[in-house]
């Protein structure tokens, strides 16, 4: 069963070596992703959506460092592959888009140029030729952008942001890869845009048969979109779950308290809100780290870290409440 | 704004500019207390030879008359007579500003080749050897002043270890190519001296390292700046994702952007070698417009000063003029 999964990041430790001391931006991070499975990851600003995706890449730069753990993509360890082996996975494999379209694009180089490099790099046919012309064309016209031989000649300026992250889905999407990973693709984009932009990624992962990683602040999109849903609290994974489960029955204080910060149409009563600010993870606090905010903390909270555990088949949580029967039993 | 416009402005500003730099440089070399007649003459010429130079030289007529002579004269393009070479001041400025021209050039290709060079080396291996070397090089740059730079390597390259040529722009027994442009490098392409053309860019070598030193640093320190920026940027990230390797990321897509800001600094850097060229052709007995101006000044040979400077100034607001003509030019805001 393990083996079918296309990912699984196991354990995942990354730090940043910063001037006021080492940020222990990701303490142990599990999760998974099936084969054509949409999963979210969803939590507050600074919890390490991004660097986990980045560490997928092994794209973490300086200061920053992946201190441990294991990302199995496919059947083989990404941390364990040498820095060519591991372009070539960048180059075919796995693709990645991010929140601001317009600056994920070279200003100085036109759109053209910028995604036939991406096809001589995942086909090895020369960036020049006629076939990485066609190529590209078919992908911009997939994306649904008009013109697309006068789009090649475009500078990103030129573009609209709707259009931009257009090229760069069709940039991620011409290589076919087995993983997109999404930090948060529309964040930036006006609301009629952003649900575009939303099909259009959906619409083309289950023609290619891709899997997702969408990473958002925005628990609507999650709800509509995504198959699992991956909670994610200052540098933990603290629950996972279908995304009927997770809306329905989450059962971590964490999650409990982030679905009732949602606003709900025709709600008259203000929004609940978590109690207390996202830690400094210079200073993270010890064992659990939201117990300095959760209100059903006990002794043991702020003594030991909570392991995962599965509640129900396959949902998963990390919190002493349900830890605690375990050892008792 | 229009870019005809700003053209205009910028030449009327340059006239305002030169007409300042004029006034200046008249006042200080007729206001200062010293004795030109006297260093011409020596100490002990008797008075009625005295009086006949000052006549000759015009010296005896009163300052305002003289200012708007000499302002007329400049209008001409009538520089005055050296007292020192007795020869049309703009004749002189002829035959010794392409060796200055020379120089500042080797100047500025080596550093900005070195500097960008450096900037880029220290960006990519940040904190590594080469960055901690490249930041030392530059407050050196910054600091150390020209002559003190020209005698150290001087000493080095050439008195100790002997692998570069001393002062000049050829060595002795060499005949200089037949001179067409002044310029001892374009000359000697031109006749296929190829003797010369070596031994003139071994001679170049040293003075234009260390006329452009400090220029490199700035096209160093800004280089690097800008690079650590640019690959920090999300496009970047995004190149990285596609399974570039790191060498093309660099080449292909951050280089072009990093080297932004630094264009800017090179064209401001050129007007200074202009100034830096004074020092460093006077360390190595470079035959330019700098060291006829000291060389005036030690005799104080007014006419050569004023007009040498007057000259130099003029270049310089003319460079500056042509790069800011440029990046009107290139900055798309400055499009109407
Ligand atoms: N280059 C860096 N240097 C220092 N710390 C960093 C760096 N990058 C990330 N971090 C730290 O790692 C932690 C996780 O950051 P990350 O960018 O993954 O957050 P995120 O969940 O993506 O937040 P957001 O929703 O705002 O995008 C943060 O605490 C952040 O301060
Ligand atoms: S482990 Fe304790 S502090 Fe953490 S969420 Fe569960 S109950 Fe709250
Ligand atoms: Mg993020």
């Amino acid at each position: 069963m393990e083996d079918s999964k296309l990912l699984s990041v196991r354990n995942l430790r990354v730090i940043f070596r910063t001037y006021r001391g080492i940020v222990k931006a990701l303490n142990g991070v599990n999760f998974e992703i099936g084969r054509e499975e949409f999963v979210g990851i969803v939590g507050e600003t600074g919890c390490g959506k991004s660097v986990t995706a980045l560490s997928i890449m092994r794209l973490i730069q300086q200061p920053g460092e992946i201190i441990d753990g294991e990302i199995i993509f496919d059947g083989t360890d990404l941390l364990k592959l040498s820095e060519d082996d591991m372009r070539k996975v960048r180059g075919k494999e796995i693709a990645m888009i991010f929140q601001e379209p317009k600056v994920s694009l070279n200003p100085v180089l036109k759109v053209g140029t910028q995604l036939k490099e991406a096809v001589s790099i995942a086909d090895g046919i020369p960036q020049k030729s006629r076939e990485a012309e066609e190529k590209v064309m078919d992908i911009l016209d997939a994306v649904g952008l008009p013109d697309p031989k006068g789009l090649m000649n475009k500078y990103p300026h030129e573009l609209s942001g709707g259009m931009a992250q257009r090229v760069m889905i069709a940039m991620g999407l011409l290589k076919k890869p087995k993983l997109l990973i999404a930090d948060e693709p529309t964040s930036a984009l006006d609301v009629t845009i952003q649900a575009q932009i939303l099909n259009l990624i959906k619409d083309l992962v289950s023609k290619f048969r891709t899997s997702v990683l969408f990473i958002t602040h925005d628990l609507g999109v999650v709800a509509e979109y995504s198959d699992r849903v991956v909670i994610m609290y200052a540098g933990n994974v603290v629950e996972i779950g279908d995304v009927y489960t997770i809306f329905r029955n989450p059962v971590h204080p964490y999650t409990k308290g982030l679905l009732n910060a949602v606003p709900r149409i025709g709600q008259r009563e203000p929004l609940e809100t978590i109690p207390g600010i996202v830690p400094d993870l210079v200073h993270p606090p010890s064992g659990c780290r939201f117990h300095p905010r959760c209100s059903k903390a006990m002794e043991v909270c702020s003594k030991e870290f909570p392991e995962m555990v599965e509640v129900e088949k396959d949902h998963f949580v990390a919190c002493h409440l349900f830890t605690r029967g375990e050892k008792n039993g | 704004m229009n870019l005809l416009n700003f053209i205009v402005r910028r030449l009327l500003l340059m006239v305002l500019v030169l007409f300042g730099v004029l006034c200046i440089v008249f006042i200080i070399a007729n206001v200062i207390p010293a004795d030109p007649i006297g260093a011409l003459l020596g100490g002990n010429a008797p008075p009625e030879v005295v009086d006949e130079y000052k006549k000759k030289l015009g010296l005896d007529k009163p300052l305002a008359e003289r200012f708007v002579s000499y302002l007329l004269g400049v209008l001409r393009g009538d520089l005055g007579v050296s007292f020192r070479t007795n020869r049309p001041v703009l004749e002189d400025i002829k035959k010794f500003f392409p060796a200055t021209m020379e120089l500042a050039i080797a100047a500025t290709i080596l550093s900005v080749i070195l500097g960008i060079w450096l900037g880029v080396a220290s960006a990519v291996n940040r904190n590594k050897g080469i960055d901690h070397f490249a930041r030392v090089f530059s407050i050196l740059g910054v600091s150390m002043p020209v002559f003190w730079t020209g005698l150290l390597l001087l000493l080095i390259f050439y008195y100790k270890l002997d692998i570069l040529p001393g002062p000049g722009r050829l060595d002795i027994f060499l005949t200089p190519p037949k001179r067409i442009t002044g310029s001892i490098v374009i000359d000697s392409l031109l006749t296929g001296n190829w003797e010369a053309l070596k031994n003139g860019l071994l001679h170049l070598i040293m003075p234009a390292f260390v006329l452009g030193y400090s220029a490199t640093a700035s096209i160093a320190r800004i280089t690097r700046a800008s690079m650590l920026d640019v690959l920090r940027q999300e496009y970047i990230t995004t190149a990285r994702s596609k399974g570039l390797e790191e060498r093309k990321v660099v080449r292909n897509h951050a280089l072009r952007n990093a080297l932004i800001p630094t264009v800017t600094i090179i064209g401001l850097t050129f007007g200074s070698l202009l100034e830096g060229a004074v020092l460093t052709e006077t360390v190595f007995s470079w035959p330019g417009l700098g060291r006829y101006i000291t060389n005036g000044y030690l005799v104080l040979d007014y006419p050569a000063v004023m007009g040498g400077t007057l000259y130099i100034a003029f270049i310089y607001s003319l460079v500056n003029l042509i790069v800011d003509i440029i990046y009107a030019f290139l900055d798309p805001r400055m499009r109407v």
